[in-house]
């Protein structure tokens, strides 16, 4: 009677372990990949649009992950349907090369200005204690005083 | 002028410079009537060998780009189809399937059951040769090659009938 049972329970979990076993382990997650690709007809990162045309690529990407590719092979599989534009990185040859140059040309060329700027502001004396806190006083000529005070008293500041 | 006023002005060129081109660039070409038809090699929907617009040249080629996603794609597509089986003969039909799966876009063909070819313009590059701003989009060919007819939105029955139809008697 016992084993019986045991047969009995053995078929019941027969087909959930083999469900078990069909179940793919996802490799990706579909937010690590939108935002590193382009929604096909926005101009926008998938993330940022909810055109029909991003739904369809959510739900393509959803399929590729359901069937156990990695975020790599979901990419190749993007491009392929939608052309290299589709990644949400510029293309490294060509005119596109400058997407990747530019930047590193732009810190660089700040990093020398930030510099030449600071050997002119040091030469000048501008890191100098002038000795008071307080700010200097302009100077004035006699007729510029003389005129500010009747100024004044014409107004009674 | 000193040295300092002359990089500014040089900046503030080379800035403008820079919009006006990025600028441009995204207007993409001007298509007009008259104009040569773009050309690009394209892969058939589904896969196989590419083909090109201009290897139909000497017949009348109607071009309608379009996707599984765009719902007033649905609303035309029945109409193209009918048009298509009147016009056997007179025009080829080509419907390209633009920025969109090709899954999904073999489902749309079957739903509508499409005997027109299909061609894939996944990566959106011939839709933005002819300067396609939104789906759909249609375009006649001329026997020579050249855009004899543009319809930027979805066509029906009777814009087919009373703007496309008569130009396919013009042997040109």
């Amino acid at each position: 009677m016992r084993r019986l049972l045991a047969i009995v329970a053995a078929l019941l979990l027969l087909p959930a372990s083999a469900a078990a076993q069909t179940t793919v382990e996802p490799n990706a997650t579909l937010p690590d990949i939108s935002d590193e690709v382009m929604c096909p007809i926005c101009g926008v990162p998938l993330e940022l649009s909810n055109s029909p045309a991003a739904e369809r690529e959510r739900a393509f990407i959803n399929k590729l992950i359901s069937q156990g590719l990695d975020k790599e092979e979901i990419k190749v599989r993007l491009a392929d349907e939608y052309g290299p534009a589709v990644l949400a990185v510029p293309d490294d040859e060509g005119f596109n090369l400058t997407a990747w140059i530019l930047p590193v040309v732009g810190v660089l060329a700040a990093l020398v200005l930030i510099g030449l700027a600071a050997g002119r502001w040091r030469r000048e004396g501008g890191g100098a204690d002038s000795g008071g806190g307080d700010a200097p006083t302009p100077k004035i000529g006699f007729e510029d005083a003389e005129r500010l005070e009747t100024d004044i008293d014409r107004y009674q500041v | 002028m000193s040295n300092k006023g002359f990089l500014a002005i040089l900046a503030a060129t080379g800035f403008i410079a820079l919009l006006a081109f990025g600028m441009i660039a995204k207007s993409g070409p001007s298509i007009a009537v008259g104009e040569e038809a773009p050309d690009r090699a394209i892969e058939p929907l589904g896969g196989g060998e590419e083909v090109r617009l201009a290897d139909y040249r000497g017949q009348w080629v109607f071009l309608n780009f379009w996707a599984s996603w765009c719902q007033p794609c649905r609303t035309e597509a029945p109409a193209i189809e009918d048009f298509t089986r009147e016009n056997k003969g007179k025009v080829k039909v080509i419907g390209v399937a633009s920025r969109d799966l090709t899954s999904d876009a073999q489902r749309f063909a079957r739903e509508f059951d499409l005997t027109y070819e299909l061609l894939h313009d996944g990566d959106g590059n011939l839709m933005d040769d002819y300067n396609v701003k939104g789906l759909p989009e249609s375009f006649l060919i001329d026997p020579e090659g050249k855009i004899a007819f543009i319809y930027r939105g979805p066509v029906d029955e009777k814009i087919l009938d009373e703007n496309v139809a008569p130009l396919l008697t013009d042997t040109r």
